[in-house]
């Protein structure tokens, strides 16, 4: 085989590979907005969950308008519509979410204050649509982080950095519990009291 | 009696009522196993003939109908005892026994994966019923493959023996989300069939396991990072031999590992490791139920 033979094969060699390495990427970021857009549908639950919870402890709770009128607006900031193409949209997208979540549980840690407001049907119902909407919510995060992971080791290791260069194909934020309210330890002798 | 902690009151239940009454099969057992053994000894005698006498070969014929006769009552004798035990025991907690298991069926497990491919299968000793208010149903399983040898005769070959069942999950669910014993990469690619590979945040877990689903979320919402040590007990108790599906708000298992609720014609009736056997079958089944309960009060 000639020196042309040779060079051409290597050529066709590399640019397989290279093809091979495009679809990878192309098929994670496509798993990882998969994943992004599970989270939302969860999300979304939560969204719907709140205009009930809030109406209900606004009759209850009424030294904590500040509290609940910030819970509204956080759902509404949450809820607003954002570019699934861009990251940095992506990661205040999911900050706004941490927010909302933080204040969900500042107003359902102060709700334990008022036993009226706690025995009522319809609040208990809501908190445990709420809770079984935050399984589903901690779920869809695992498996967003998990397609994120495999997206940005694909995207950050030489030669998939060349490859994401070109196809314009950014890695993904991370959606993390950073918020210290979320991170505090559990008190698991009130969680025991509860009936 | 449904809770857990009661388990453990049963020795006293055996020690009351069990002993005694397997004490009274004790002369029979003995008396039973000295036949078996003495037409054990006599049915090899024309064997014997055959090979080193040159007796005619319709001896043979003559050691098979000894060979029956002799081990005949010391089987129809254990199962006796087996059914008459296992229904002693399901009375005490409780359960539903139906022998002939005519409510169950294989087909959710075979077509789940939970066990291998089979030709036939037999299912006996279906028991139903609830602890700490989950409920339940189990059997025992034989399933046998049919196979050709070199001269083209068929033989069956067991594939799996054990215990199948399902308890009803706490979560809601919709999918299907199956869990089993790590296979390697091949078992992995051929399983694509039953839904995409789920990669899970625990290695340990990972290490054991390949879970396969139709829905990625809800695997995960399934198989919390709590859960999955609980599978990871479970496997322990099970000496790996357990395996685990979610589907129609049911956790189906299957554990294989030989017959189970056995009781040993070879011991003295008087001995607990009779019932110890068959009871260390129910704490399996104990445990996996108070797994779902677990999960169910503590939401992990």
């Amino acid at each position: 085989m000639s020196d042309m033979g040779i060079l051409l094969l290597v050529l066709l060699a590399g640019a397989g590979l290279a093809y091979l390495w495009y679809t990878k990427i192309i098929g994670r970021r496509n798993t990882a907005l998969e994943a992004l857009s599970s989270i939302d549908v969860q999300l979304r639950k939560r969204h719907d969950l709140i205009p009930n919870l809030v109406a209900m402890a606004k009759r209850f709770m009424t030294h904590e308008r500040e509290l609940l009128d910030r819970l509204t607006e956080q759902r509404a900031k949450a809820a607003e519509p954002y570019s699934k193409n861009d990251p940095r949209a992506i990661e205040q997208h999911l900050a706004d979410e941490r927010a909302l979540q933080s204040s969900l549980v500042r107003v359902l840690a102060v709700a334990e204050n008022y036993p009226d407001l706690k025995s009522d049907r319809t609040v208990m119902e809501v908190q445990e649509g709420l809770e079984e909407v935050e399984g589903h919510i901690a779920a869809a995060r695992r498996f967003y982080n998990s397609a994120v992971t495999d997206l940005n080791n694909s995207v950050q290791i030489f030669p998939g950095n060349i490859i994401a260069g070109w196809a314009k194909v950014e890695p993904m934020p991370y959606f993390e519990l950073e918020d210290s309210a979320m991170r505090a330890p559990v008190d698991v002798g009130a969680l025991m009291d509860k009936p | 009696m449904s809770d857990v902690a009661e388990l453990a009151e049963l020795d006293a239940f055996y020690e009351a009522e069990l002993r005694p009454w397997l004490m009274g099969f004790e002369k029979k057992r003995r008396l039973f196993l000295a036949i078996a053994v003495g037409g054990i000894l006599l049915a090899a005698l024309p064997v014997a003939g055959l090979i080193w006498l040159g007796w005619p070969e319709y001896v043979l014929f003559i050691s098979f109908v000894t060979f029956v006769a002799a081990i005949a009552p010391l089987i129809f004798l254990g199962k006796k005892i087996e059914k008459e035990l296992l229904a002693r025991i399901c009375e005490k907690l409780d359960f539903a026994l139906d022998p002939k298991a005519g409510t169950m069926s294989i087909q959710p497990f075979s077509s789940l994966s939970l066990v291998p491919s089979y030709d036939t299968c037999s299912l006996d000793n279906a028991i139903q019923g609830k602890i700490d208010e989950v409920p339940f149903e189990l059997c025992e399983s034989h399933l046998q493959e049919q196979r050709r040898n070199s001269k083209g005769r068929t033989y069956y070959v067991t594939v799996f023996q054990g215990l199948v069942g399902s308890a009803q999950f706490p979560k809601r669910f919709h999918g299907t989300t199956i869990v089993r014993r790590d296979g390697g990469f091949l078992a992995s690619f051929f399983s694509s069939g039953k839904g995409d590979r789920v990669k899970l945040e625990d290695p340990d877990f990972e290490k054991r396991f390949d879970v396969f689903s139709d829905d990625q979320v809800e695997a995960r919402y399934l198989l919390t990072p709590g859960f999955m040590e609980r599978v990871k007990r479970l496997d322990d108790l099970s000496d790996g031999a357990a395996r685990l599906a979610f589907q129609g708000g049911k956790l189906l298992f299957a554990i294989g590992g030989g017959d189970r609720f056995t009781v040993s014609l070879f011991k003295n009736m008087g001995e607990i490791a009779h019932f110890r056997r068959m009871m260390a079958d129910f704490a399996l089944i104990f445990g996996i139920v108070r797994e779902l309960n677990l999960a169910a009060k503590t939401r992990l």
